[in-house]
């Protein structure tokens, strides 16, 4: 069976993951990885989530691929001992020196080849392979022939990513946040430089304004190919994404994967692209899986969807009250249309006629963060359901 | 210490043995402005191979999977011409080139060579690097001190390797002229300027500034195995101007800082490296 590989960027949104479907979850440590400005986790968050994980027969990853300074190089040895103690099934590298550094002192936990490598083509496979690699991230400029060519050349478990952010460049190949913010892209502090606005400078005319930003990356349409080939994994981006993001993706995908593998086929992928669009985000393109890149793979003048349709998570509910307890994360309204859902519970409507704060005071509107609500619901829910707002 | 310096064009490359031109792979390297077709450079190896000289093939480019049967023939082709110094981004390349102990492999990535660990890994595979300059002057010296580097001391340097066709999608999009292949960019809030040339493999960046090192040369206690001069948007002559200032640097023919005054006449917005200034926005 594939693997659904998915984001955390805290010990929540691990949770969130695993409960709503995720095979496995890649999280990053307080040092090593890639995104600084998400959560993180200390080795203490690592170890229970190995065990909340292994409650739900899922793997932790642990990403260790930042492109490693000199300072970067102490204490590595000791991190990796305690992430094998923790549980940890495999980490994502990128520098050579840490891949040998993990076959010597974690010799049973997975290597795996980080996406920050850009490997490419099985020739390059190959040599990672060689080097105690068991899987590869592929850069995401693999289109889905490649992918089917460099299966049948290579013994390394292959990975790829299906929906999610995706760099403009190569990733690991450009350091323009290094240069204009000093912040460094391959040791987790990358700026988005690329999201940025530019200009040409034109010696014939007037300034052109230009941006070199890429969509989003969706695959909904590619799972069953990715699974036909022999992919090991399929991959969500976002660490630093919202728990309903994380259960959006994740429920989705699970649920495709899932019909996928009971029918052979897929019914209807628009509901699909659908569900995954309710998550919000940027515009989303197929990125390179099915053909040269061009114009309408990056985002030029975009109008965003309405953020906030993240009403709350349900923490509690009374079943002979019928009434569900939700923590609030965004404004919603008597009147409103509210849409449920959650791992085990199917899209399910209604409109708000009345709510409550804890003290039972009625509220015209839910306007706090993380405000403790009760709502009428006539069906039964519980955590982790999520719900959302339908505009 | 040689000089491996890019080759913008196959006349007037300089006679001396300490300076080894660069040629750039029409089919495998990313370089923006490449001025020879492969029958030249096959012409010219071959002239370098009768007079024992030596020749560095650059195939930077990332490789597609389709492009590796070609990649292997290009490496034997080179190999017969008498190539022995190759400057490859793609571990591909790496791996093709394991056997062949008559070879120099440099790796090249631009952004992902930052420790004397990393380049201690390639010397154990007989490969020298090119450290990435983002880091720090004493972390530059630990990596030299490997002994198997390859310094880059001058040029506008690569920050961005994208396989997209940026130019012609924003032209494409909104149906404007953007019609040639390289631009000076800014981004809309910040002053420096930057390059950005858009080739058959896709776009690339290059700092608006060169990176100079120089004078911290002459204070190394041990050299790397090369300097390397890039020559990405500098004119032949102009690049033939700084070759020869680095050739009297490490002939020791002349004051280091009269040399570096010359140098730096000839193209002012230089900086010593982000490893000195610490980086950023200016």
């Amino acid at each position: 069976m594939i693997e659904l590989l998915a984001p955390a960027g805290t010990p929540e949104k691990l949770r969130i993951a695993i409960l709503y479907g995720a095979d496995a979850v890649y999280v990053g440590g307080r040092e090593y990885g890639l995104r600084a400005r998400a959560g993180n986790f200390s080795l203490d968050d690592i170890s229970e989530a190995c065990v909340f994980a292994g409650h739900h027969r899922a793997a932790v990853y642990v990403t260790v691929n930042i492109v490693p300074h000199n300072s970067n190089l102490v204490r590595f040895e000791e991190y990796l001992a305690a992430l094998g103690a923790a549980g940890v099934k495999g980490v994502i590298v990128t520098s050579p020196h840490f891949a040998l550094t993990v076959k010597k002192i974690a010799p049973d936990m997975e290597l795996h080849v980080s996406t920050q490598c850009s490997a490419v083509n099985s020739e390059a496979l190959n040599f990672y392979r060689d080097l105690g690699f068991k899987r590869a991230v592929l850069g995401r400029e693999v289109s889905l022939s490649q992918m089917a060519a460099i299966k049948s050349k290579t013994a390394i478990d292959l990975e790829a990513f299906i929906h999610g952010g995706m760099c403009s460049a190569y990733s690991g190949r450009c350091v323009l946040s290094n240069y204009m913010t000093g912040r460094d892209a391959n040791r987790g502090g990358c700026a988005h430089s690329c999201r940025w606005d530019y200009k040409i400078i034109d010696s014939d005319g007037p300034d052109i304004p230009v941006n070199i930003a890429s969509k989003d990356l969706s695959a909904v349409r590619a799972v069953p190919q990715l699974i036909n080939l022999g992919i090991k994994s399929l991959k969500i981006e976002g660490r630093m994404k919202s728990i309903y993001y994380i259960a959006t993706t994740v429920r989705a995908y699970r649920m495709l994967i899932d019909e996928y593998a009971s029918s052979g086929c897929v019914k209807d992928f628009r509901y699909y692209v659908e569900e995954l669009a309710k998550a919000g985000g940027r515009s989303v393109c197929g990125g390179f899986l099915y053909d040269a890149p061009a114009s309408d793979r990056q985002i030029y003048k975009e109008q965003l969807p309405a953020e906030n349709t993240f009403a709350g998570v349900i923490r509690d509910y009374n079943s002979e009250e019928k009434m569900a307890t939700l923590e609030q994360r965004n404004f919603f309204s008597v009147g409103n249309k509210l849409e449920f859902f959650g791992p085990q519970l199917p899209n399910t409507s209604l409109i708000v006629t009345e709510m409550f704060d804890e003290t039972g005071a009625p509220l015209v509107s839910a306007r706090h963060p993380r405000q403790i609500i009760k709502l009428s619901v006539p069906f039964r829910v519980g955590y982790p359901d999520m719900v959302r707002v339908i505009k | 210490m040689k000089i491996i310096v890019d080759t913008k064009t196959l006349d007037g490359i300089s006679p001396d043995a300490d300076v080894v031109p660069a040629l750039f792979d029409p089919s495998f390297s990313v370089y923006p402005d490449i001025g020879y077709t492969q029958k030249d450079i096959d012409d010219f190896l071959l002239m370098r191979k009768k007079t024992g000289a030596a020749a560095a093939v650059v195939l930077d480019k990332l490789i597609e999977e389709q492009e590796l049967t070609l990649v292997r023939e290009a490496l034997r082709h080179y190999r017969q011409l008498g190539v022995g110094i190759f400057i490859y981004g793609d571990f591909a390349v790496l791996n093709i080139l394991k056997t062949d102990k008559n070879c120099v492999p440099i790796y090249d990535s631009k952004t992902l060579m930052t420790n004397y660990a990393d380049a201690a890994f390639h010397k154990r595979l007989r490969g020298l690097v090119v450290p990435s300059p983002e880091i720090t002057w004493e972390d530059m010296i630990d990596i030299i001190n490997v002994g198997n580097s390859v310094l880059e001391a001058y040029g506008h340097h690569r920050i961005f390797y994208s396989k997209r066709p940026l130019l012609t999608a924003y032209r494409d999009y909104y149906d404007i002229h953007l019609n040639k292949n390289f631009y000076t960019i800014k981004e809309s809030a910040r002053s420096e300027s930057y390059f950005i040339s858009e080739g058959t493999f896709g776009t690339t960046f290059y700092t608006g500034f060169r990176l100079l090192i120089f004078k911290e040369i002459a204070q190394l206690k041990r050299r790397p195995q090369f300097l390397r001069i890039n020559g990405a948007f500098i004119p032949a002559d102009e690049l033939a101007a700084v070759t020869d200032i680095y050739r009297r640097l490490l002939s020791y023919s002349g004051d280091v800082e009269g040399l570096y005054r010359d140098l730096c006449a000839l193209y002012p917005n230089t900086k010593p490296g982000y490893f000195i200034s610490g980086g950023g926005d200016e």
